[in-house]
């Protein structure tokens, strides 16, 4: 199969935490991909008519991508409906419904070799969480959101004690919490691309107050140590990826998102090419490059 | 004048209690013009005989109030469980004990199979039976070493492949994703745990059993399983139900079609505020064969699979709590704009805190909204007590009881899940008629087979499938169990003006059976042999 895989972003997180605010930021900023959106509901979504190409009961098809509506059961089935779709889209990104266990999506994504794992960003509703942690009847599932997510997205922070929830988020997950007002997150965050795109040479740039990036090429590194830097990933490190000559020889491909990652086998490349992307303020590009300078032997 | 036929049985049970047994039953356009003696359509200007049930018993066509129309589609595919089963064309699949039965059973399957490359997938499979090694993939590579061999365990979750399986799914020793099972050798051995794994698989494998439910075929094979079963009214208790598949069953219904097919919109395949306005499209179309307009709302999971949601003290074997499959909120919501709309609900709730969440939800609605003859029926409802049966009798709430639970997993709930005493009290029949509630009792076909006088035994008798007796105090007695089956169900289904009983007026569905059921010993109820059935006045004999 010659197709690029598709990278799965799971956006999850309970009842009224932003999940439609998230997804129709993204649809209006995918950054340039053609994105597919699996949503619960059609009709929470704020879609611009002139990005509209075509709708029927399900589908959605807009110009830089489609949005289906998927619920329950019926999304495990999606997902092979996704990836049979032509042209397949650059990404795909699932909107779990309030009380999905999306573990049980990211799985697999994580399985399916036609697939790339995206990460799981979970939605914290400032206002409401504490309360829903407490919940007899809910609070368990909705914990185990959060400490599964790769990632927290704290939306509505001026209504409720944002740094007690960023305490009790803390106590519950090592996973980054950034500010997502009105479910705004930079689309290069949370979405992966279908393939690493390193650019010519060795960059670090600063995108704002999100994120920040850096990209290599060339070298080689030895197996353990590439291991444990993606089991053991530096502070405010969010996505790692990379197809890597590795010093015995052999090649690898590596995987990072969140706390999850992965080190398979590939075939030769060309060169080494990796590319990170870590939080603004917690992740510094030079401090990686030192760190990658030391292992990478040129 | 309408031609009017005049069936003579053996003995008919006609479950109404103004003229409880009968020789004859007289029948025209589809329906029940008269019941007694040979006499009986005299008055009417008499009838043809029809003989050919002479040597058998009748009574009401049985209703199974908790069916997927995948009871139908299995077949597709070899069974290699424990247990016997009959298919759809009426061949015994002798269950198996040992894995180099199941192996030889492949094996011929393989052999039957034309194009070498074509997956066989076959199900059905159950290791906690089988005392000898777990099934691995050395087991499967023996069947073929090239064609692609999956075998789909019982419980759905699990499933093992040979080598050419895995291979296409690309799976291999440096595999590490969850579920992916490996031996001690650091070998991958075939077996594949929960969806996310088995998904890259199946998917390959080409077996969706999505695409199967409205396709006709599976549709022919569920009204042969009904047939088989003596049911001449079923549920498919969970459909998307989109426009196409509405269609696609209403013309696979239209012709011939042995059974009355009841198939409720699951609620989960759209937003909560859609749904109603969605049954009650759907009720527009419903035709004689497909009734249409309820709705299933799926709560929790299976106490088996520990994923219901109970009240305290939870899991015997200290488990966590279940899982909501819908938010409480959002139930709440949709049972309220159901029951406003007057859609009837047809509500899964296995483990006790979900019927609590169910019946306080379905409360507050009919604070709300009155509508006194809703029928709103909790499903499976297998940890509802005393207190919480008085009050659903007060609120009109139905009880479709998991009776087929107590064999098949009784033992599993007295060890692992919830112990001995509430396992004791688990589908409590007995408390639910004591209360005044409108019972049915179900099999969750195809989870367990569809035999309603299998399930009838099984509220009758309380055994598991060691022969223990689990639970005696909430027995029925086998008129209770019978009705449950019959008329029970068909006012779950709001259809017990039409069917369940065989009176004057309502529809000529019968059941046509070896034996009186009444007669034999109780513990032999479900050794009475089905013949066959007969449908709006259509006999469909085996």
């Amino acid at each position: 199969m010659s197709l690029p895989r598709l990278p799965v972003t799971v956006i999850s997180g309970y009842l009224g935490a932003g999940k439609t605010s998230l997804v129709n930021h993204l649809l209006r900023d995918p950054g340039g991909r053609r994105i597919m959106v699996m949503v619960n509901d059609f009709g929470e979504l704020n879609i611009d008519a002139d990005l509209l190409v075509s709708s029927d009961e399900d589908t959605l098809t807009l110009s830089n991508g489609c949005i289906c509506c998927t619920m329950g059961t019926e999304l495990i089935y999606a997902l092979a409906d996704a990836l049979d779709r032509r042209p397949r889209p650059d990404c795909l990104v699932i909107e779990a419904s309030g009380v999905a266990q999306p573990e049980k999506i990211a799985a697999a994504a994580k399985a399916e070799p036609d697939m790339i794992y995206g990460g799981i960003a979970t939605l914290v509703d400032a206002a409401n969480i504490q309360t829903l942690l407490a919940d007899d009847l809910i609070g368990a599932q909705v914990r185990g959101q959060i400490t599964v997510a790769d990632l927290l997205l704290l939306t509505k922070a001026d209504l409720g004690d944002a740094e007690a929830v960023r305490t009790a988020m803390a106590a519950l997950t090592t996973a980054s919490i950034l500010d997502a007002p009105f479910g705004k997150v930079s689309a290069e965050l949370l979405l992966d691309r279908p393939e690493a795109e390193a650019p010519d040479a060795q960059h670090i740039h600063a995108h704002g107050d999100e994120y920040q990036s850096w990209s290599s090429r060339g070298g080689s590194v030895d197996r353990d140590t590439l291991a444990s830097l993606i089991n053991a990933p530096p502070e405010g490190l969010y996505r790692f990826k990379g197809r890597i000559a590795l010093t015995d020889g052999t090649w690898a491909e590596v995987h990072l998102v969140g706390q999850s990652g992965s080190l398979m086998p590939c075939p030769p490349q060309e060169e080494t090419r990796a590319v990170a992307i870590g939080l603004t303020g917690r992740f510094d590009p030079s401090a990686f490059q030192a760190r990658w300078d030391v292992i990478c032997r040129p | 004048m309408t031609e009017t036929t005049l069936f003579h049985a053996r003995k008919i049970i006609t479950m109404d209690p103004n003229c409880p047994e009968a020789t004859h039953v007289a029948v025209r356009g589809g329906r029940i013009l008269a019941v007694g003696g040979a006499d009986c359509a005299d008055p009417w200007g008499g009838a043809d005989l029809d003989d050919s049930l002479a040597d058998h018993v009748l009574m009401p066509g049985f209703v199974e109030g908790h069916a997927h129309m995948m009871a139908g589609a299995m077949w597709r595919y070899p069974y290699v469980g424990y247990h016997d089963r009959i298919d759809p064309q009426g061949v015994l699949w002798p269950g198996m004990s040992r894995i180099d039965e199941v192996i030889d059973r492949l094996k011929r399957a393989d052999g039957a199979m034309q194009d070498p490359d074509t997956p066989l997938f076959a199900w059905g499979f159950d290791p906690i039976f089988l005392d000898t090694e777990r099934l691995n993939k050395t087991h499967l590579d023996a069947v073929s070493a090239t064609r692609p061999v999956v075998v789909q365990h019982s419980n759905f979750h699990l499933l093992t492949a040979n080598t050419a399986a895995l291979n296409l799914a690309q799976y291999s020793r440096e595999t590490n994703i969850d579920g992916v099972a490996k031996g001690p050798d650091g070998e991958l051995n075939g077996e594949l745990q929960e969806m996310a794994a088995m998904f890259p698989l199946m998917r390959r494998v080409g077996v969706d059993f999505r695409s199967l439910s409205a396709h006709p075929d599976t549709i022919d094979q569920f009204g042969w399983v009904c047939r088989r079963a003596g049911v001449t009214t079923i549920t498919d208790l969970h459909a998307a139900l989109p426009d196409d598949d509405v269609a696609a069953l209403a013309k696979a219904t239209s012709r011939d079609y042995p059974v009355r097919i009841v198939p409720m919109l699951g609620a989960a395949m759209m937003p909560p505020k859609d749904v109603a306005p969605r049954a009650l499209e759907l009720t527009k179309k419903s035709t004689d064969l497909m009734r249409l307009g309820a709705v299933k709302l799926v709560l929790d999971g299976s106490i088996q699979g520990y994923t219901a949601r109970l009240r305290w003290p939870g899991h015997v074997n200290g488990a966590a709590n279940g899982l909501w499959v819908i938010a409480p909120e959002q139930a709440e919501e949709l049972i309220h704009s159901c029951h406003e709309n007057h859609v009837q609900m047809h509500i899964h709730t296995n483990g006790d805190e979900a019927s609590v969440v169910a019946i306080d939800a379905l409360e507050r609605a009919m604070s709300a909204h009155h509508w006194p003859d809703h029928r709103h029926t909790l499903q499976h409802g297998q940890m509802i007590d005393r207190a919480l049966f008085r009050r659903m009798a007060k609120l009109g709430i139905c009880a479709n009881l998991f009776a087929n639970h107590i064999w098949y997993f009784g033992d599993q709930h007295v060890a692992k899940s919830i112990g001995r005493d509430r396992a004791a009290s688990m589908d409590a029949c007995r408390t639910a008629l004591d209360e005044g509630v409108a019972l049915t009792i179900h099999s969750d076909a195809p989870v367990t087979p569809l035999a309603p006088l299998f399930t009838a035994w099984v509220a009758v008798n309380r055994r598991t499938m060691t022969d223990q007796e689990l639970g005696p105090a909430q027995k029925i007695d086998v008129m209770e169990a019978l009705h449950a089956i019959t008329l029970g169900a068909a006012y779950t289904l709001r259809m017990d003006h039409e069917i369940g009983s065989i009176e004057c007026g309502k529809l000529a569905d019968f059941a046509v059976l070896s034996d009186d059921p009444t007669e034999v010993d109780p513990m032999a109820i479900r050794d009475v042999a089905v013949h066959g059935t007969v449908s709006g006045g259509r006999v469909f004999l085996h």
